[in-house]
């Protein structure tokens, strides 16, 4: 059962620690490239609560807001990133690449289309071990964005999951950018409905980053991914948090700048979970919901046991 | 009675799938039409095996393989051409770098078929085994015996990744059956009569049958010829066939593949270092245009002028 109150609480406690990681990415703490998910939490916290324990997800390089949000310790996440043995990898994935398998953290691949392929394995590989059993069915979550769904292997993938009939649960976070280039600047737009349709592969849009709203539909949609063994497509609306305008100079018209990965550095922040103020942070739409008093206590907890990692002038 | 090539390995694939335990096997064509000129046909009756055909989606397919691996299960994805293992590239090396940090359980296995046949002008073609497998230092083995084939086939079952590779040319043959076969380390195979040799032919690649036909053509000139099979596209070590080339002083490297980083370069390399006075000859197909244009393909050696550098 989802109680919204906890599902909140999660939301504040991962946009916090990813605020954390990036004030110690300010400090240059980190010798490894990272892509910070702020304003992408809504989505990877639903994931999160309506995972059932069979379940597996399959992540992409910008993987830190499921990371985060499937590890109650972000001690272990920062020790990872520092390539200590003691980090939820053993030191041996980074950021890109990280896994934990105990939370159903199966495989994380920093190549573009890659994991779409390998999560359709992962999938049949359940339904073979589920087969003439009792146990719960299982789920594949599989995140990609409107970047890699470009690649080939997006469409490969979804052929072959819909040909083996796996529920796998192709997640599109669609923010718009692809590094530097925003969609209209790269590629004629993809009508992802046409696309699933062609293939019989349900498309469910979600948009308005409320996270209970998102643990809602995509419980429904894992069921009916399950019943009809079938992959499926959600695709996510996304405003990734920190982009900004550049000054505009001679010859030099004023331009969008989205940070792709490192640091957000207009997002200067560390302890106060709200970022943007506004519809386009999940955070902020979620305490519309419950108010922010409710939340004060679990804050303050939240921002203390952060603190090892801000104080830790080490690193 | 001579069985045919393709034949020999479905009757040992039957072997290895008749089982419990789960397997699955995939790719095109795997239960349709020829089921790959015979090589599949018939499997998907053995207990335990899921067999189905698949779309034209060679990367999704490797990556799907890995998958399966990392939840358990045993599965082998067979492709027709060499070719397309191209399209995978990005599993073979990026996903596979992920199953050596150990999140692989079971076994997967490609089984490739090498278009080596001739006539398929600039495409389709691929026959390069070791510069393929040496950009994620895959474990992948040929097959040009019985004897190979049963060692190497039950590899499926095996936990890990690799690649076995078959040749198309060989299709049209029976499954050779070598009388004085030894499997050595790493899938090195001997070919001899005797313990002592005048010569030690080695093949690379699927090169054995010209390695048979030269030990042949030594035997009736009185020459005793031992034949090393090198199974295995990256060998890590010689010392067998060093220690042979030791007894002989007459090496004769045989190599098919268009690979550019070939091993038989590396063994070429050793047995100078260490034995500076044996004779050495290498063969191996070169590259050029008049190669690429559809012409029969096949990789041929002057036996006779051989002989005569080596004993005359």
């Amino acid at each position: 059962m989802i109680i919204e109150k906890d599902v909140i609480r999660e939301l504040i406690r991962t946009r916090m620690v990813m605020l954390a990681v990036n004030s110690k990415v300010r400090q240059r703490a980190f010798k490894i490239p990272l892509h910070l998910g702020l304003g992408h939490e809504a989505i990877a916290v639903a994931v999160t609560a309506i995972k059932e324990q069979q379940d597996c997800l399959v992540l992409s390089h910008r993987n830190m807001h499921y990371n985060v949000a499937n590890q109650p310790d972000p001690q272990k996440i920062v020790q990872e990133y520092l390539l200590e043995t003691s980090g939820a990898g053993q030191g041996q994935y980074g950021s890109m690449n990280l896994i934990q398998p105990e939370e159903g953290l199966v495989y994380t691949s920093s190549i573009l289309g890659n994991n779409l392929c390998v999560a359709a394995g992962i999938a049949k590989g359940n339904a073979v071990l589920e087969a003439g059993s009792d146990t719960a069915k299982s789920a594949t979550f599989v995140v990609t964005g409107d970047g890699a769904m470009e690649e080939g292997a997006f469409y490969e993938a979804l052929l072959m999951a819909k040909t083996a009939k796996v529920p796998m649960i192709v997640i599109v976070e669609n923010n718009g950018w692809s590094m530097y280039t925003q969609i209209h600047e790269r590629r004629f737009p993809i009508d992802l409905e046409k696309l699933g349709s062609s293939l019989s592969v349900p498309v469910l849009q979600l948009k308005g980053d409320d996270v209970i709203n998102y643990t809602e539909q995509l419980q429904a949609l894992r069921a009916k991914a399950i019943e009809e063994q079938s992959p499926v497509i959600v695709e996510v609306l996304i405003h990734t948090l920190g982009d900004y305008w550049t000054e505009e100079s001679p010859g030099n018209p004023s331009r969008i700048i989205n940070y792709h990965h490192g640091l957000a550095p207009k997002i200067e922040q560390t302890d106060d979970p709200e970022v943007a103020g506004s519809p386009q942070d999940p955070v902020s739409v979620a305490l519309q919901r419950i108010d922010r008093s409710e939340f004060e206590q679990d804050i303050q907890e939240i921002r203390a046991s952060l603190q090892p990692i801000l104080a830790d002038s080490n690193h | 009675m001579s069985v045919g090539y393709a034949k020999a390995i479905n009757t040992l694939l039957h072997e290895q799938l008749l089982t419990d335990e789960p397997f699955v096997l995939f790719g095109q064509n795997v239960s349709a039409g020829s089921c790959l000129s015979g090589l599949t046909r018939g499997l998907k009756t053995a207990r335990g095996l899921e067999m189905f055909n698949t779309p034209n989606c060679e990367n999704a397919m490797v990556g799907f393989g890995f998958g399966l691996m990392m939840r358990g299960i045993n599965s082998a994805f067979v492709v027709k051409q060499h070719d397309f293992l191209l399209l995978t590239l990005d599993h073979m090396v990026n996903t596979y770098n992920m199953i050596k940090l150990g999140t692989a359980k079971a076994s997967f296995t490609i089984v490739c078929i090498v278009v080596d046949s001739g006539y398929e002008g600039p495409q389709s073609r691929l026959n390069n085994l070791a510069d393929f497998c040496s950009l994620a230092d895959i474990d992948t083995y040929s097959i040009s015996s019985q004897q190979e084939a049963e060692a190497i086939v039950p590899l499926l079952k095996e936990p890990g990744f690799r690649i076995i590779a078959l040749s198309q040319r060989l299709f049209r043959q029976d499954m050779r059956e070598l009388s004085g076969a030894t499997e050595l380390p790493d899938k090195l195979f001997r070919y001899a009569q005797t313990e002592s040799n005048d010569l030690s032919i080695v093949s690379f690649n699927f090169a054995l049958p010209q390695a048979l036909a030269l030990q042949a053509q030594a035997g009736e000139q009185g020459i005793s010829a031992e034949v090393f099979s090198v199974t295995n596209a990256l060998p890590k070590n010689f010392s067998d066939i060093i220690s042979a080339a030791k007894q002989s002083k007459r090496v004769v490297i045989l190599d098919d593949s268009r690979s550019v980083n070939k091993s038989s370069d590396r063994l070429h390399l050793a047995l100078l270092k260490a034995l500076p006075d044996c004779h050495v000859l290498c063969y191996q197909k070169q590259p050029s245009i008049e190669a690429i244009v559809p012409n029969l393909d096949l990789f041929t050696v002057d036996h006779t002028a051989i002989l005569h550098k080596l004993f005359a």
